[in-house]
C-alpha cells in the first residue's frame, strides 16, 4: 500500500460556546485539512490542553470506504509509515458530513487497537463506514471526557470538556495519566465498482439457434442454386 | 438461539397443536374472529388469553422498535425487511429523524443501535411464534413518533424518549408474567427473557441519562426517574426490590397521551390493533 503523508495546511484555534447545561469549558479546536484523500493520510500531534478538539477534514473525490483510527494510546504503526509509541490519551472520533451534521460515532472497543504495555488497557478509538459518498468530512478526535453536548445538533454547536482537567492533565476512564499526544490515521478505500450484469441464460439458447438458422439457410440457398 | 429456535422450543413445549391452541385460549373460538375487535368488550373485562397478550406485546415492539430504527437509521422498520402486515387496522409511521449522536461518552448511539435491533428481533420473534400456532398477529398499526414532540432533536431528547419508553416497556411485561393465562402458557420462558432484554435496556438507558445529566419527569405515580431529576439510577423499588408493574390498560394511559378510557391518541393515533385496546386511568 502507498503511505500519503499528512498535509496539514493550517492550524486555527477556535473558541466556541457550548449550550445546554454541559456549558463547564468551551473547547478550542483545531483544525487540520487533509485534502483529497485517496489512499490513507495520518496526522500525529500533541494537543495544547485537555479540551482541546482536532478536527481532521478530509475530501473524497469518489464513493469510498473510510477506516479511520488513533494509534497514541496503545502504539502501533501509523499508515504514513512511521509508529506510535503508547502512553498518549484516551481518544474519541465522530464523523461529520461537509455540513456539520452528524453520520457516525466510533466503534468500541476498536479492533486494531493495541494494549498499552502499562495500563494493559487497549482504549484507542476506531470508526469505519463502508460507502461514503463523495464529499467533504470532518472527523473530531477528542479526548475521550471532551464530548459535545447531549443537546448538540451540529459540529458547529461545539465541544464542551464537562470533566476533564481541562488543563494539560489527561486521564483515562481507568484513571491511569496519561501525555497528550495522538496519532489519527485515515485509510481510504475506493467502492468497488458494480459486478458486471451477467447475460441472461436465455441468451446462450438463443445463440445456437439463430447460428443453425443461419447455416441451415446457406445451405438451402446453395441447393437451390 | 434464532428466533427460530425460540418458536420451534415454544412449540415442543405444547404436546400437540390442539394442545397448544387450547392452552392459548383459542380451542373453542375461530382465531381470526378473535381479533377483529369483537370481543373487545370481553376481553378487557375478565382475564386476557395468552394470545391477547401477545398481540398487545406486539404493539408496543412495533412501537419501540420503530422509534429506535429511526432514530438511529432514518428509515422504519418495514423499510429493512421487518414484516408489519397482519390483521386489523394497518397504519403508516409518522415523524422522527436520524438522530446527532454525537456525544460518545457513554456509547449512547453505539447502544442505540444495538437496543434497535434487539426490539427488531421481539416483532418478529413475536410474530413467528404467533404464526406458528396459526394465529395471523396484528399488523403495525398507525404510529406517531412526534406524539410527545421529543425523541429526536438530539442526544438529550432521545434518551428522554427512549427512557420513558424502556421503562413502560419492563412494567408492561412485569405485569404481563403475572397474568396466570401467560404464566401458564408455553410462552412464559421467552416471555422472561425479553423481559430480561428489556431491563437490560432500561438499565442502560437510565446510566446514559444520569451521566449525561438528561432532565426527565415521572409519567404516573409508580415511575422512578433517574438522576439528575430523581434520586435512584435503577427503576427497581427498593422497599420489594421489585419493578413497577403496569397493566395494559395503564400502560395505553400512557402511550395515547395520558387520556383514561380512550381507544387511541398519542403515539397511537388510530389506536393498537388486537383486542386489548383501551386505557385506563394511570397506574397509582
Amino acid at each position: 500500500m502507498k503511505f500519503r503523508s499528512s498535509l496539514v495546511c493550517g492550524v486555527g484555534t477556535l473558541l466556541l460556546s457550548a449550550a445546554g447545561a454541559y456549558n463547564v469549558q468551551a473547547a478550542s479546536v483545531s483544525m487540520v485539512n487533509l485534502g483529497t484523500v485517496s489512499n490513507s493520510a495520518t496526522d500525529t500531534g500533541i494537543l495544547p490542553n485537555q479540551a482541546q478538539v482536532v478536527e481532521e477534514t478530509f475530501t473524497l473525490s469518489s464513493t469510498a470506504g473510510i477506516t479511520a483510527f488513533t494509534t497514541s494510546y496503545g502504539g502501533g504503526n501509523n499508515l504514513n509509515g512511521t509508529t506510535a509509541g503508547a502512553g498518549g490519551f484516551q481518544p474519541s472520533l465522530i464523523l461529520f458530513n461537509s455540513s456539520g451534521n452528524y453520520v457516525m460515532g466510533e466503534t468500541y472497543p476498536s479492533p486494531v487497537a493495541h494494549t498499552d504495555p502499562t495500563t494493559h488497557w487497549a482504549l484507542d478509538a476506531y470508526l469505519s463506514s463502508s460507502g461514503l459518498p463523495a464529499g467533504t468530512y470532518t472527523i473530531a478526535l477528542a479526548d475521550w471526557l471532551n464530548q459535545q453536548s447531549p443537546s448538540a445538533t451540529n459540529l458547529s454547536d461545539g465541544f464542551t470538556d464537562n470533566l476533564g482537567s481541562g488543563g494539560s492533565t489527561f486521564v483515562d476512564a481507568q484513571g491511569n495519566m496519561r501525555s497528550a499526544n495522538y496519532a489519527f490515521n485515515l485509510s481510504v478505500s475506493p467502492a468497488a465498482p458494480p459486478a458486471a450484469t451477467p447475460e441472461p441464460a436465455t441468451l446462450w439458447l438463443v445463440i445456437p439457434a439463430l447460428a443453425a438458422a443461419f447455416v441451415y439457410g446457406r445451405k438451402r440457398r446453395s441447393r437451390l442454386v | 438461539m434464532t428466533n427460530q429456535n425460540l418458536i420451534s422450543d415454544i412449540i415442543e413445549k405444547s404436546p400437540n397443536r390442539r394442545s397448544l391452541l387450547k392452552t392459548l385460549g383459542l380451542a373453542s373460538a375461530a382465531a381470526g374472529a378473535a381479533f377483529t375487535g369483537v370481543n373487545v368488550l370481553k376481553a378487557q373485562s375478565s382475564t386476557p388469553s395468552v394470545v391477547d397478550v401477545l398481540q398487545f406485546a406486539l404493539n408496543l415492539e412495533y412501537l419501540e422498535a420503530e422509534f429506535y430504527t429511526v432514530a438511529t437509521m432514518g428509515k422504519t422498520i418495514d423499510q429493512v425487511g421487518i414484516g408489519i402486515d397482519g390483521s386489523g387496522t394497518p397504519g403508516a409511521t409518522t415523524g422522527g429523524n436520524a438522530v446527532n449522536f454525537s456525544n460518545n461518552l457513554v456509547f449512547t448511539g453505539q447502544i442505540a443501535a444495538e437496543i434497535g435491533a434487539d426490539e427488531r428481533a421481539h416483532v418478529t420473534l413475536i410474530r413467528g411464534a404467533l404464526n406458528a400456532a396459526g394465529i395471523m398477529p396484528v399488523a403495525k398499526p398507525a404510529i406517531n413518533l412526534n406524539a410527545l414532540g421529543i425523541g429526536f432533536a438530539n442526544e438529550a431528547s432521545f434518551l428522554t424518549l427512549a427512557r420513558i419508553f424502556e421503562d413502560i416497556g419492563v412494567s408492561a411485561y412485569s405485569y404481563a408474567a403475572g397474568v396466570p393465562t401467560v404464566a401458564n402458557s408455553p410462552y412464559i420462558g421467552t416471555a422472561a427473557r425479553i423481559l430480561a432484554a428489556e431491563a437490560e435496556h432500561v438499565g442502560s438507558i437510565r446510566l446514559q441519562v444520569a451521566r449525561l445529566a438528561v432532565g426527565t419527569s415521572a409519567l404516573d405515580s409508580v415511575d422512578i426517574i433517574p438522576p439528575p431529576s430523581g434520586t435512584h439510577f435503577l427503576s427497581v423499588d427498593e422497599s420489594t426490590g421489585l419493578v413497577a408493574a403496569r397493566s395494559p390498560g395503564q400502560v395505553l394511559f400512557l402511550a395515547y397521551g395520558g387520556a383514561a378510557n380512550a381507544t387511541s391518541g398519542g403515539f397511537y393515533p388510530q389506536g393498537v390493533n388486537g383486542a386489548i385496546n383501551m386505557s385506563s386511568a394511570s397506574a397509582a
